[in-house]
């Protein structure tokens, strides 16, 4: 009978300290994680919807361009997939000045040396009102947001 | 050595599992003082409030965790909205949710001074990288930024309107005269008006008879003599006592005694303690001749009267 009891309170005492190293190696661990970086966020407002006229426009800070057809948008990366210079919008295609690769308006590859289409960003309105890119999701080619005049 | 093992268990196999559980209570007690935080609470409640107000979709998709605005050309690192959630909520959430959920009064200085770019604390003060209640409002021991408040400024005598305007003027120093600035403004005419020019130099004009003012608002509050100040020993009392009677705060002085009005003496202070030095980079500094086409009366006749011609109403 004593001895019964003194199994169970070992099993806890050697548990309680088994579970507070586990907790504490836990603890060291989440350290890698931190909760908040010092460094732009991947989720950034840019300007109203109606600040921006029909066709391309280049946002050079964040290295974007925002097109608009209308009251549809989406926005495209301006980073070159090759080498990752600011492609340049020609009325008709993206042209990279640095190797000379050529893109379609909708970010697929012409030709040069670029080994990938453009990236295409999630774009939402935020509640104050502003485009809202999302450059750590991609979309499908082909996403519009619906936004501007009567639809903000 | 079986008789020591055995007598070494009954002397201390207690204190053995005693010891034990203390140790696993210890670490349990670290990890709930480490994850019950101020904030956590708050993130709670907000997705069921956004839900209440027709965002089903925006509260699926709330995400816990500590936010920041991050503006390193300002210097600005604002974790507020990690607990005051609802600040660009406006055009959903109701003002009359209490604080901190409480969405940011839309106002047209706010359309041209974006969450984005301007963050928290380059209005507001406080400590923006502070993730407590107190920590962020009041700041630390040392702290000399305090979040402007209502109750600060009732302290002093302002609404916390007037008192902020104190901040606006750091990025708008070299304003004529600023729309919204009405304590700023009528400082600024004062400051004119009564020369202080003729004494202190600012930015590198006027007579040298009294101290430089150029950075008024950096003085070192240990350096003055609070012997002859009434009420509170604070920056903000000090100057408003000094601008109205200089004989009184300090004796024997040149500085004549201009016998302010109450709100002329606060408007001064305000106007003095806004001069820092700041590290706003350029892009950040307005155009005065913005500033002063916008005072300008607009040609119809139900145009507004700038300051100038009629004194802001105290």
């Amino acid at each position: 009978m004593d001895g019964d009891r003194r199994k169970v309170l070992r099993l806890i005492g050697k548990g309680s300290v088994l579970a507070a190293f586990l907790a504490q190696i836990g603890a060291a661990g989440r350290a890698f994680f931190p909760n908040v970086l010092y460094e732009p966020p991947s989720r950034f407002k840019i300007k109203r919807p109606d600040d921006y006229p029909d066709g391309y426009t280049l946002d050079a800070a964040h290295r974007l361009y925002v097109v608009r057809q209308k009251d549809a948008f989406h926005v495209i990366s301006a980073v070159c997939t090759h080498l990752g210079c600011n492609v340049q919008w020609s009325d008709t295609e993206f042209d990279c000045p640095c190797h000379g690769s050529r893109f379609r308006p909708d970010g697929t590859v012409i030709s040069g040396p670029a080994p990938r289409p453009l990236e295409w960003f999630a774009t939402s309105v935020s509640p104050d009102g502003f485009l809202e890119v999302d450059s750590g999701t991609e979309v499908a080619r082909g996403f519009r947001l619906i936004a501007g005049k009567g639809n903000a | 050595m079986a008789d020591q093992k055995e007598s070494f268990e009954a002397k201390d196999f207690g204190w053995m599992v005693a010891m034990s559980l203390l140790f696993f209570v210890l670490v349990a007690v670290g990890f709930w003082l480490e994850y019950s935080t101020d904030w956590g609470t708050y993130q709670r409640t907000f997705p069921g409030l956004l839900g209440h107000y027709g965002k089903v979709e925006e509260a699926r998709n709330f995400r816990a965790g500590i936010r920041q605005i991050w503006i390193p050309q300002m210097g600005v690192t604002d974790r507020c909205v990690t607990c005051h959630l609802g600040y660009e909520w406006a055009s959903v959430l109701p003002a009359t949710i209490a604080e901190p959920l409480k969405p940011h009064p839309m106002n047209d200085w706010l359309a041209k001074h974006e969450f984005a770019r301007f963050g928290c604390t380059p209005c507001h003060g406080g400590d923006g990288a502070a993730t407590s209640v107190i920590g962020a409002h009041q700041g630390g021991r040392g702290w000399e930024d305090p979040m402007l408040s209502r109750a600060l400024a009732a302290r002093n005598g302002l609404t916390m309107n007037e008192m902020i305007q104190m901040r606006c003027n750091f990025c708008h120093r070299h304003d004529v005269a600023t729309p919204g600035m009405e304590q700023i403004n009528l400082a600024k005419q004062l400051f004119k008006k009564k020369k202080c020019l003729v004494c202190h130099v600012v930015e590198g004009r006027g007579g040298a008879t009294g101290a430089e003012l150029t950075y008024e608002g950096d003085r070192n509050p240990e350096l003055l003599n609070f012997a002859h100040v009434r009420g509170e020993r604070t920056m903000f009392n000090w100057n408003v006592q000094h601008l109205t009677q200089a004989s009184v705060v300090s004796p024997g002085t040149q500085m004549p005694d201009f016998n302010f009005k109450p709100d002329e003496s606060r408007a001064l202070t305000l106007l003095l303690l806004s001069w820092r030095r700041l590290p706003y980079p350029p892009e950040y500094i307005p155009d005065p001749e913005v500033a002063a086409a916008a005072m300008q009366p607009s040609p119809t006749p139900t145009a507004t009267p700038t300051p100038a011609a009629t004194p802001p109403p105290h």
